[in-house]
């Protein structure tokens, strides 16, 4: 599952228009380093980043 | 000795040094040229991923790292410029995805590892085929200072994309 899928089920009320380039408050990013999928500006007016703990407790 | 005129004919090649040209005098800095040599997959839906260069058309200066990790101080996939100066910078990314939703593909051009420029918008207006083909393109002037700074490739797509290119 990506970092994309797992923000979506913490908060179902988020839409693609939070994570676009133009007017997004959420970035995520992948350096292609092998270290995977990172956030790497949130910035969203109502929820707070999620902890590591928050994204890790999604599997599926 | 008073010397009133210095032409061409008495000057070494390579005499004239970058600090030594003046405002307004373009000089051939450091160009280069590069592009993926295989389908990148796995790129996440909205998700600023780097795009891998593995293939050097042409670097007249060695600023260009075509490998995923730091060599010579040039970070994965950058262009580091050994001259001061404005660069015109383009990148073209195309996009295969499939589904029948509206898809979005964006080219975006990175400055020092963060989100510099967006390129054009690439989408499958209308939605309606099983797979799609979609291209941006990045294109900024941006200024680079000859020691530090670097610009890399990024694309961002709102489906679970591969890049083609």
């Amino acid at each position: 599952m990506s970092l994309y899928d797992k923000i979506m089920k913490i908060y179902p009320d988020l839409t693609q228009a939070d994570f676009m380039p133009f007017g997004g408050t959420i970035m995520l990013q992948n350096d292609s380093d092998g270290r995977g999928d990172y956030i790497a500006k949130w910035e969203h007016p109502v929820h707070p980043q999620p902890t590591q703990e928050q994204l890790d407790a999604i599997t599926e | 000795m008073a010397i009133s005129t210095i032409d061409s004919t008495g000057l070494s090649a390579g005499a004239v040094l970058q600090p030594n040209v003046g405002n307004g005098v373009a000089g051939t800095g450091p160009v280069f040229c590069a592009y993926a040599n295989a389908q990148q997959t796995g790129i996440s839906v909205g998700t600023f991923t780097q795009i891998a260069l593995q293939t050097i058309e042409y670097d007249t200066a060695s600023c260009f790292n075509n490998t995923n990790a730091t060599v010579n101080g040039i970070p994965a996939y950058a262009f580091k410029p050994n001259v001061a100066g404005y660069y015109s910078i383009t990148g073209i990314v195309w996009t295969t995805v499939s589904g029948n939703n509206l898809s979005y593909t964006f080219a975006n051009i990175y400055k020092n590892g963060a989100w510099y420029k967006d390129g054009s918008a690439g989408n499958n207006a209308g939605g309606t085929t099983a797979t799609a083909e979609l291209s941006s393109i990045a294109q900024c002037t941006v200024y680079l200072n000859g020691t530090t700074d670097y610009v890399q490739l990024y694309v961002w797509g709102n489906t679970n994309s591969s890049v083609t290119f």
